[in-house]
């Protein structure tokens, strides 16, 4: 079980969120328009499945919705 | 009356000098749904000089519970959204130049406004429209603040031609269709948070206080007690085809702006005819005067059929709207049925 910080809270993550993109798959947002930070950078979409979360982690997800 | 403003005056960043560029200022919203009321609300109160307001829809129940500028008699009368707004706001503040507009935004109506205004206000509940604010945001030098939250969501970003990246530079997928207030809810503070957001860029771009800029994504979920600011300066993309060096402004082409939409918040479906010719609703009137029950006013006509429910709303310039469907085909059929 791995404690990453999302958003500004720490939360526990499963064991099969290896990955950013296993992170937003677990989100539900792995096919919306999103923008990830990873510690501090901006992990382009090309390399969601390579970046490898580690423990401590800090990770800022936005997705861009509709409503208004 | 001098001291009206005596508050944000006081305020350093503004004082008196910035007051006078807040009225010198025009502003124009686009949706007046509970983000646009709300901060149409906050601009009034704060003495902008002169507000266009523009929305396609008119008021239902569902909207009381966060669109804060309509009353219940609104709803039972099916009032247009820009026409119960304009007149809450007018009594807020006579000083204000109000504009209240109900149409249909595309790209030939909207326009004409770029030469005139100093900031749009993103107050819609779709990617199309933002998507045209953006190119039309480009091409005329325009700076725009997108805004948008559905359950205990939102976010907000402003975009300066320019100095930004644009909303095409941040957005690799355009959603089609996605979460909504239809969806999943809406609850007041998720709106009222991105109000303040869009509200105080306003203000910082008003009095022209660059360094103040947020120049960040924010966004939170105030249920969940998130919340999040990325700086995306370096997403602008030199490729881009709406801000790059060679700029197409895609959104602005025919092809690229649908004549139907399904509205967020609730089952309904808004056809736009292809001809917009003004339509004459006391013919129509009569022709479906023996088939259901007919509510008129000034700008529209409501009509609820005796044997069907959903009812269908026809506006002067010959839109429709058909409430009680998400569906387009349905729509469409329910919309030949009544109007041929």
């Amino acid at each position: 079980m791995m404690k990453i910080q999302i958003n500004g809270n720490k939360v526990e993550m499963p064991d099969e969120v290896r990955t950013i993109e296993e992170l937003l798959v677990y989100y539900k947002l792995d096919d919306k328009p999103v923008i990830v930070e990873w510690n501090k950078e901006i992990v382009d979409k090309d390399n969601h499945t390579k970046t490898v979360l580690t423990e401590e982690d800090q990770v800022e997800i936005v997705h861009f919705v509709g409503g208004g | 009356m001098t001291d009206r403003y005596s508050r944000q005056t006081l305020f350093s960043p503004i004082g008196t000098k910035g007051q006078e560029k807040i009225k010198q200022s025009s502003i124009l919203i686009l949706g007046l749904g509970a983000l646009g009321t709300a901060t149409a609300q906050n601009l009034v109160r704060g003495g902008v000089g002169k507000l266009t307001l523009i929305d396609r829809d008119v008021v239902e129940y569902s909207n009381l519970q966060r669109q804060q500028l309509f009353m219940e008699a609104d709803a039972e009368e099916n009032v247009p959204k820009a026409v119960a707004a304009t007149r809450e706001l007018r009594q807020m503040n006579h000083q204000v130049s109000i504009q209240g507009i109900v149409m249909d935004a595309q790209r030939e109506e909207l326009e004409p406004f770029m030469k005139e205004v100093d900031l749009i206000i993103d107050a819609t509940d779709n990617f199309d429209t933002r998507l045209l604010i953006n190119d039309l945001s480009q091409k005329y030098n325009v700076p725009w603040i997108y805004g948008a939250c559905v359950g205990s969501y939102g976010l907000s970003f402003t975009i300066i031609p320019g100095v930004t990246p644009c909303l095409q530079c941040l957005m690799d997928i355009i959603p089609a269709g996605g979460a909504t207030c239809d969806t999943i809810g809406i609850i007041a503070p998720a709106v009222q948070m991105v109000v303040a957001h869009q509200t105080a860029e306003a203000l910082k771009i008003m009095v022209d206080d660059k360094e103040a800029m947020r120049n960040q994504i924010v966004s939170f979920d105030i249920w969940k007690n998130e919340h999040s600011s990325i700086t995306v300066n370096h997403l602008k993309k030199d490729t881009c085809s709406s801000c790059g060096i060679a700029a197409t402004y895609p959104f602005l082409s025919q092809a690229n702006q649908s004549q139907t939409a399904v509205l967020c918040g609730r089952d309904t479906v808004q056809i736009r005819p292809s001809q917009r010719a003004k339509i004459n609703l006391n013919q129509i009137e009569e022709q479906l005067k023996p088939l259901g029950s007919i509510n008129k006013n000034d700008y529209l006509l409501s009509f609820k059929p005796f044997n069907d429910l959903n009812r269908v709303v026809i506006f002067k310039d010959g839109r429709v709207l058909i409430h009680g469907t998400d569906d387009i085909t349905k729509a469409k059929k329910i919309y030949s049925r009544w109007i041929g």
